[in-house]
């Protein structure tokens, strides 16, 4: 393949590539490629909680507790973050963030967020019905969408809504507010335990008989995904979503209709929806190419990527993240955070612009971010005061070895470049190598892939 | 384009446009001219969880002291408003402004069905909408989006901006100092990046996009930068962190910015543990940075125009906790300051703690009552592109 279809297709399932590598790349298939990749789980270490028992613990000790377990929580997005930078599974690593993108859980517990992104991790590229399976069972999302306040006496519906309108058939597309209440009623009972293990309460479990789409039976929650998944509604909803993530912020309805047909004829097969995009020739159609605006987490891994940037405290890392609005673990809603144009704006803008260059120049950056809200309203008082060197480490050597003979235009813009740039380019001198790359990754381009 | 095209090209029907034509615009289109005679709104959120009980104590109320035996403010230390209510002792030049006639208290405000989370509480202040909803737009971007022509004509003095501030067309501007982020973009390289797209012709995509953001905020820097000649402020202020941020505020009202809206945040309420310090503290700098203020403007002639909005995202339990602190509660009291207020002094009744919601205090007066009225009545605009619930005014703006 071409280098101009290599780079897109995985500025699009990975997140950008370098010159070594679009070499590699061009030489198989993205089937291949994909077939190639294995599922990395994340781990932590929880031996420091080992035997405590919370309930027993004083209010300080449980302030403790909690302090000790949001660290936690911090060093899972870390560890995410390093492994999206270093990992050769770049195109799994993609699709995990699309589906935290997906299911926007926000997680406060580190225990239930290893939990939660390894289900996502072992299903990202399998069945989609496994996939929102292993999630709706995930103890992060039945704290989230209080599925554990959901019980036979008193149903609570947040979860089933969310189900429908967020995560399969879109909002208010084939299912009515009495689907909702009675799809509440099918997933009462669900709950877990401490360590986070599913199980269901048959004290809290309606055994009764349920209507939905029209349907009568006793009907259980695997049953009621099963009834969704149906509908071909849900596949055109997924596929949108795909496609608006992947492909092009603006839908094109008869490639949405090809993909539906795809998806939903291979029982929802995700491997088999990508690999199809992949292959389709609109997927490298002029139009796609840098078309979409990068999310915060593309730009940073992107950029640590291209420059081997590291960091071996965690707290730079989740500075940038707040900064740019994105933090792993900690969509701003249960809608999920922002896409495209939304993430920029003129307070955005020149951040963007800025920070490839006091990354990779080690400059000083002074900023506060607002308080963490949920964890500790009052930490702005003194933390999160940033007014010295983020610490980053880079690697310029690495950069120009792996980037050897390639024209810089093509390596970050894809040689999709505006009139006006061009005639800018075309009038500068650069003094060096290094101070041209770091003019280039300063241009608006840089942030579209 | 007409302005009333303009207008009716940017309320919320037009959701979705990707295409902003006044964007490469001057910087006039508010017509403003340089006459700072219109309305302009201050909002100071008190984040965490402002204690509303320990601002404003109920001096005769038996139930008040026994649910807070250690954390109570006995009534010889309160100064006194009334008969029944006394401040809190650090707000001595609160009271000033209040005796003054310059400032109207509201009691119990908040909303159906409220949240103890921080985090979603304060977002549901933020975008006003129903408690169980949410939205990417806040209320003071939605009124931008409708009546207002570009990103400074709503600051936040801060790094990051607030969801209030975010509409779907534009968004406020968070500047920490007039001149950093003019200074930031006129690096050379910036610079003329920026001049070479303003002479070309931008197209709609993506691409076109992000230049344009640039240029829109290269023309709001740079209006920040030259406009602010006012630099010292005749009144001294406070030197804490809100002291400088009013203090700013009054610089950027006095040197004529077309701004109506200002928003500064003051941090730090979650008083969860030994609450008297930590909320005396901020409470005393609330009251002397405020004051600042207000002499600041009634000196430069802008009080007038200027009304001033305090809130927190939710008051506390009644009842103290077990470590001198009080946990996250409900419903709780709003300040509005400024001297065209149509009901200075003690707007409604205090708190009823016989009547409380699971141990808070329950709302009587929707908060977005008050927004609505600050639209419709300070602003004089239609308030129903910005909340969608309909109100009655309270009378108070």
């Amino acid at each position: 393949m071409e280098n101009k279809k290599i780079i897109h297709l995985y500025n699009r399932f990975g997140f950008g590539l370098n010159a070594s590598e679009i070499k590699e790349l061009s030489k198989i298939s993205f089937k291949k490629k994909l077939h190639a990749e294995t599922v990395q789980e994340l781990q932590l270490d929880f031996s420091s909680f080992r035997g405590m028992d919370f309930k027993k613990l004083s209010m300080k000790e449980r302030m403790e507790f909690r302090k000790k377990a949001r660290r936690k929580v911090t060093d899972l997005n870390v560890l995410w973050m390093e492994q999206m930078i270093s990992s050769e599974n770049m195109v799994q690593e993609k699709m995990n963030l699309f589906w935290h993108h997906h299911f926007a859980c926000i997680i406060q517990n580190p225990l239930y967020g290893v939990q939660f992104t390894n289900a996502i991790r072992n299903n990202a590229t399998g069945s989609f019905r496994e996939l929102l399976i292993a999630v709706s069972k995930s103890a992060a999302m039945i704290d989230f969408l209080h599925t554990k306040q959901n019980k036979k006496k008193h149903p609570n519906e947040d979860f089933a809504r969310e189900l429908c309108e967020l995560y399969t058939l879109g909002r208010d597309h084939e299912y009515t507010e009495f689907d909702v209440q009675q799809i509440a009623r099918c997933f009462t009972g669900w709950n877990h335990r401490f360590l986070g293990e599913f199980f269901i309460n048959p004290r809290q479990y309606d055994y009764g008989a349920k209507t939905i789409f029209g349907e009568t039976g006793n009907f259980d929650g695997e049953d009621v995904i099963d009834l969704i998944l149906k509908k071909k509604a849900c596949a055109q909803f997924i596929c949108e979503n795909i496609y608006t993530y992947f492909v092009n912020p603006k839908i094109n309805t008869a490639h949405i209709d090809e993909l539906t047909d795809v998806f939903y004829n291979s029982e929802y097969n995700i491997k088999r929806l990508i690999v199809h995009i992949t292959e389709a020739d609109w997927f490298y159609a002029e139009e796609n190419i840098l078309a979409k605006i990068k999310s915060p987490i593309e730009f940073l891994v992107g950029l640590s990527r291209q420059f081997n940037i590291a960091n071996d405290k965690p707290l730079p890392w989740i500075i940038l993240q707040r900064l740019f609005d994105q933090t792993l673990f900690k969509p701003p809603n249960v809608k999920g955070w922002k896409v495209d144009q939304e993430w920029i704006d003129s307070n955005s803008i020149s951040m963007r612009l800025r920070i490839p260059s006091i990354i990779l120049t080690n400059l000083e950056l002074n900023i506060q971010t607002k308080p963490d809200y949920d964890n500790n309203p009052n930490e702005g008082m003194k933390r999160n005061r940033f007014s010295e060197k983020l610490g980053f480490t880079y690697d310029w050597d690495y950069f120009f070895e792996q980037n050897e003979g390639i024209d810089f235009k093509e390596l970050f813009f894809n040689n999709k470049i505006s009139p006006q740039v061009a005639n800018f380019l075309r009038d500068r001198q650069f003094r060096s190598k290094k101070e041209e790359v770091i003019q280039l990754i300063s241009l608006p381009e840089y942030q579209l892939i | 384009m007409k302005r009333s095209e303009f207008i009716r090209n940017t309320t919320l029907g037009a959701i979705g446009t990707v295409f902003i034509p006044e964007f490469l615009r001057g910087m006039d289109l508010v017509g403003l001219n340089g006459n700072s005679s219109f309305k302009k709104l201050v909002v100071i959120q008190l984040s965490g969880g402002n204690d509303g009980l320990n601002t404003i104590v109920p001096i005769e109320n038996d139930i008040y002291y026994n649910l807070r035996p250690k954390i109570g403010i006995s009534k010889r230390d309160t100064i006194k408003v009334n008969d029944t209510l006394g401040f809190n002792p650090v707000l001595e030049k609160f009271n000033t402004l209040y005796q003054d006639g310059l400032v109207s208290i509201i009691n119990s405000v908040g909303y159906p069905n409220p949240n103890r989370s921080h985090f979603r509480s304060m977002d549901i202040w933020h975008t006003a909408v129903d408690s169980n909803k949410h939205s990417k737009t806040g209320w003071l971007g939605r009124f931008m989006d409708a009546y207002c022509g570009n990103s400074h004509s709503m600051l936040e003095i801060d790094n990051q901006l607030s969801l209030s501030l975010h509409g779907q067309i534009r968004n406020g501007l968070a500047i920490q100092n007039s001149d950093t982020l003019y200074k930031s973009l006129r690096a050379p390289y910036f610079r003329q990046v920026i001049e070479t797209a303003q002479s070309a012709d931008l197209n709609e995509d993506n691409q076109g996009y992000l230049y344009k953001t640039l240029i829109q905020t290269n023309q709001s820097a740079k209006y920040l930068a030259e406009t602010h000649n006012v630099k010292n402020n005749r009144v001294d202020f406070p030197k804490s962190r809100l002291g400088r941020k009013l203090g700013k505020v009054s610089q950027f009202i006095q040197s004529g910015f077309n701004t109506q809206v200002y928003y500064v945040s003051h941090n730090g309420f979650d008083s969860h543990v030994n609450q008297r310090n930590l909320q005396d503290r901020l409470l005393k700098d609330y009251s002397d940075s405020i004051y600042a203020f207000v002499e600041s403007l009634k000196k430069a002639g802008e009080l007038e125009n200027t009304l001033i909005l305090t809130f927190s995202e939710f008051g506390r339990r009644v009842k103290e906790n077990g470590s001198s602190g009080t946990d996250h509660g409900k419903a709780n009291t709003l300040f509005l300051i400024g001297n065209n207020l149509k009901t200075p002094g003690i707007y409604n009744e205090a708190p009823d703690l016989l009547q409380l919601d699971d141990g808070d205090v329950s709302y009587k007066i929707d908060f977005r009552n008050v927004y609505h009225d600050i639209i419709t009545e300070w602003f004089e605009k239609d308030a129903r592109k910005i909340i969608s619930k309909r109100f009655d005014s309270l009378g108070i703006v």
